[in-house]
């Protein structure tokens, strides 16, 4: 009898074992290691330029629970939840044109969204500073039309608009959630998009056939169907939006850098790594809690469902198809 | 090797009468149709319709409906009518169009040309959530996230009905499919044809002018199948409302429906009863399609009479028969096997042959006869039917395939390959079909 690749590998845990090594290794030396590492500097002190000593203490944790890091903290939560929610607003119909689109058009369409990973993010960064920029292409063009239309209006004799005035778009909170969304909204199409595509679409002909406007069937067809989609696309453009430092380093102004520009101060200008390692792993604490609650609520979702399967099995009287 | 089920199905079907309780809105046609009739039936069905329409009140009427994607034709334009209460069934290979209208009825698709009246109301550009039809979808469609009761009761709320009288008539709606106290469960703990049932119940809640069915028994096994057709009959009588089903089984369309559609390449080829059409049926493709048939090449001489190579000159039973090429067509029922040579009977012509091929089907066999110095030049129908008709008369020896019912003493000795028989049939059972209304 021939094994299937599947067989074979379960029937030799020793092959099974090889093959595992390697990326377990990678996982422990890269990932936990430092992570630990950082854990550890966390509680300590620092003794001289570079020497770091772990003396199991919370003061750089009480350091981060300054108002003024608090402030930032709070301040990074918000950009990051109004950046994915404005990347799911814009990102369902982006999805549900990519999943209804034709055939031919789909893989086109794809392309085009997964086309910016690749460039790297500093180069369209700065693009986007070219773009945003007080004598940037937006502002340009605003200041063309401003022109013709206050030249058209001063030729049919009404009062001019005066000079024109530069939209601030660059080194504000504006700024910073709009490269936030640029970069994240691929990652929140995608999930959307997948969840689409295994979306049958015979339910909605159905809510159409049964009397639902398009709202209604978004509402409650299309949204709670593609639900896991849109939980793994809130996940994946949280988190490491949560963790941005080049995007408000570049296009933020004094007041909106993230904490993760402040972490990056720590290890960089400032040199203070047991308080940058706090900081991160305040932020590493959010994260997992964030994902322990989005865990709690499936579990809740799903227990809830097979209760009422339990129960409504057990009323049946064996009423057969 | 042709499926046992396929062939044993519309003799047995057909000879039972299974909804012989009840009088089919329409009588049997006269044992001769006029051949002018029959042609009428597949070119302007609507005027040939029109004449008995008065009667029986129409809930939705096709006027020239048409429908291509891009280039391609899916409908020529078709019209036709369906009447108040009926069972209708819109039968075809599959690619013949008939899903294609069944997506127009329910508003999906709009038509390219030609005009559709529900309920004489013209719903032709009215979008899908406002025409008074429901559909069963082929796939179920029933919405995972919701209960049992709360999918059944989601066209209700749409419709903004009180919550009492929608409990009401959500369990109603149930109980009339036999899911009664499941409205708690979830879809995904449901068999496939409980599921089906759901998407009934959903359908059936908005007391539709029409309810639309796709090819709601595709997806069954053989078993369930034939247990939910007579559960579709049930259903509809029950309720009285006039159901619309989209098939490409012809057993199940001639178990079930008051009136059939049948049609091929967007074309509506013939709307009768199920009885009309297996005996009469207007095309070739029709007569191939349903049932088993043997086709024999012919021509129809000057003085009415009719000359086939393989079964000799005779008078045939219609009238008024366009001159030229035909086809001379013969159900394997109405021929008669037997090892000695039968009397000669006014009215019957009988030849000699051998069993050539025998398929051996438990009840009974078929079998291949070729007759004895016999020719014929039929060819095997090039487009649509079914790939194992009987009907490969190509090139030279002329053939016929008859039934045999097993366990017969008679079939003991006749179902040996080469035992010489005599075939005989009634000249009156030969159905002539003019070669322009064979398509």
């Amino acid at each position: 009898m021939l094994e299937t690749p599947q067989e074979t590998f379960q029937a030799r845990p020793g092959l099974f074992l090889v093959s595992a090594v390697p990326p377990l290794l990678w996982l422990a030396l890269l990932f936990f290691l430092p992570l630990f590492l950082i854990w550890g500097y966390s509680f300590g002190e620092k003794r001289g330029l570079i020497d770091i000593e772990v003396v199991w203490t919370l003061q750089n944790y009480a350091d981060a629970l300054d108002p003024v890091y608090v402030k930032i903290f709070f301040r990074t939560l918000f950009y990051t939840a109004l950046t994915t929610a404005i990347c799911l607003i814009i990102g369902f119909p982006v999805a549900l044109v990519v999943a209804f689109a034709d055939e031919r058009w789909k893989p086109f369409l794809l392309l085009l969204i997964v086309l910016p990973f690749w460039t790297n993010l500093l180069i369209r960064t700065f693009a986007l500073m070219r773009i945003l920029g007080r004598k940037g292409t937006i502002n340009g063009i605003l200041e063309k039309l401003h022109g013709s239309l206050d030249a058209a209006l001063q030729f049919l004799g009404f009062a001019g608009l005066g000079t024109f005035q530069a939209v601030p778009m660059l080194f504000n909170h504006f700024g910073v959630v709009f490269g936030l969304v640029y970069v994240a909204l691929p990652f929140m199409v995608l999930p959307l998009y997948a969840a689409l595509e295994r979306l049958d679409k015979s339910h909605l002909e159905a809510s159409l056939d049964l009397g639902a406007g398009q709202i209604r069937t978004f509402l409650f067809v299309i949204v709670p169907m593609t639900a896991t989609g849109i939980v793994s696309g809130l996940i994946i453009t949280f988190i490491p939006t949560l963790g941005s430092f080049l995007t408000p380093d570049l296009l933020g102004g004094p007041d909106s850098a993230m904490i993760a520009t402040i972490i990056a101060r720590q290890f960089g200008d400032a040199n203070h790594w047991p308080f940058g390692s706090a900081i991160a792993w305040l932020l590493v604490y959010v994260t997992f809690f964030l994902l322990a609650l989005q865990a709690v609520f499936t579990a809740r979702r799903e227990s809830r469902l097979r209760q009422a399967g339990e129960r409504a099995t057990g009323q049946e009287h064996g009423a057969a198809a | 090797m042709p499926n046992p089920e396929d062939i044993a199905r519309p003799a047995r079907l057909h000879s039972e009468a299974p909804r012989g309780e009840t009088p089919r809105p329409e009588t049997l046609r006269p044992e001769t149709p006029h051949p002018e009739t029959l042609r009428s039936a597949r070119m302007r069905p609507e005027q040939r319709d029109s004449e008995r329409a008065e009667s029986a009140e129409e809930v939705i009427r096709l006027e020239g409906i048409a429908k291509s994607f891009g280039a391609v034709t899916a409908v020529h334009p078709t019209s036709f009518s369906v009447r108040r209460g009926e069972f209708f069934a819109l039968l075809g290979p599959s690619g013949c169009g008939k899903t294609t209208l069944l997506r127009i009825l329910s508003g999906f698709h709009p038509p390219t040309a030609g005009r559709l009246f529900i309920d004489g109301t013209d719903m032709t550009a009215v979008p899908a959530n406002r025409r008074p039809v429901n559909m069963v979808f082929q796939s179920y469609a029933v919405f995972p996230h919701m209960s049992v009761g709360e999918n059944v009761a989601y066209g209700l709320k749409v419709a903004k009905v009180a919550r009492s009288e929608r409990q009401q008539r959500v369990r109603e709606a149930l109980e009339l499919v036999r899911l009664g106290g499941m409205e708690s469960r979830r879809p995904a703990q449901l068999s496939g044809g409980q599921q089906q049932r759901v998407a009934l119940a959903r359908a059936l809640v908005m007391q539709p002018k029409v309810l639309l069915l796709d090819e709601p028994l595709s997806a069954l096994d053989a078993k369930l199948r034939e247990h939910m057709c007579a559960e579709l009959v049930r259903l509809q009588k029950q309720v009285g409302i006039t159901f619309l089903i989209v098939t490409h089984d012809q057993a199940e369309a001639l178990s079930m429906a008051d009136r059939i559609a049948v049609m091929n390449h967007g074309h509506l080829e013939q709307l009768d009863s199920p009885e009309t059409l297996y005996t009469f049926p207007a095309t070739r493709f029709v007569a191939d399609f349903i049932g088993r048939i043997n086709f024999f090449a012919a021509e129809v001489l000057a003085d009415g009479t009719v000359e086939a190579q393989a079964l000799g000159k005779f008078r045939p039973a219609q009238d008024s028969l366009p001159q030229g090429a035909a086809t001379a067509a013969l159900r394997p029922e109405q021929i008669v096997v037997s090892t000695t040579a039968p009397p000669k009977q006014e009215g019957r012509s009988m030849a000699r042959g051998t069993v050539s091929l025998l398929a051996y089907y438990g009840d009974y066999c078929t079998a291949e006869i070729v007759l004895e110095g016999r020719e014929d030049s039929t060819e095997g129908e090039s487009e649509g039917g079914t790939e194992d008709s009987p009907k490969d008369n190509t090139g030279g020896q002329a053939k016929m395939t008859v039934f045999i019912i097993n366990n017969t003493p008679q079939a003991r000795e006749i179902a040996r390959e080469g035992q010489a028989v005599w075939c005989s049939w009634a000249i009156r059972d030969l159905l002539l079909i003019p070669q322009a209304g064979g398509g």
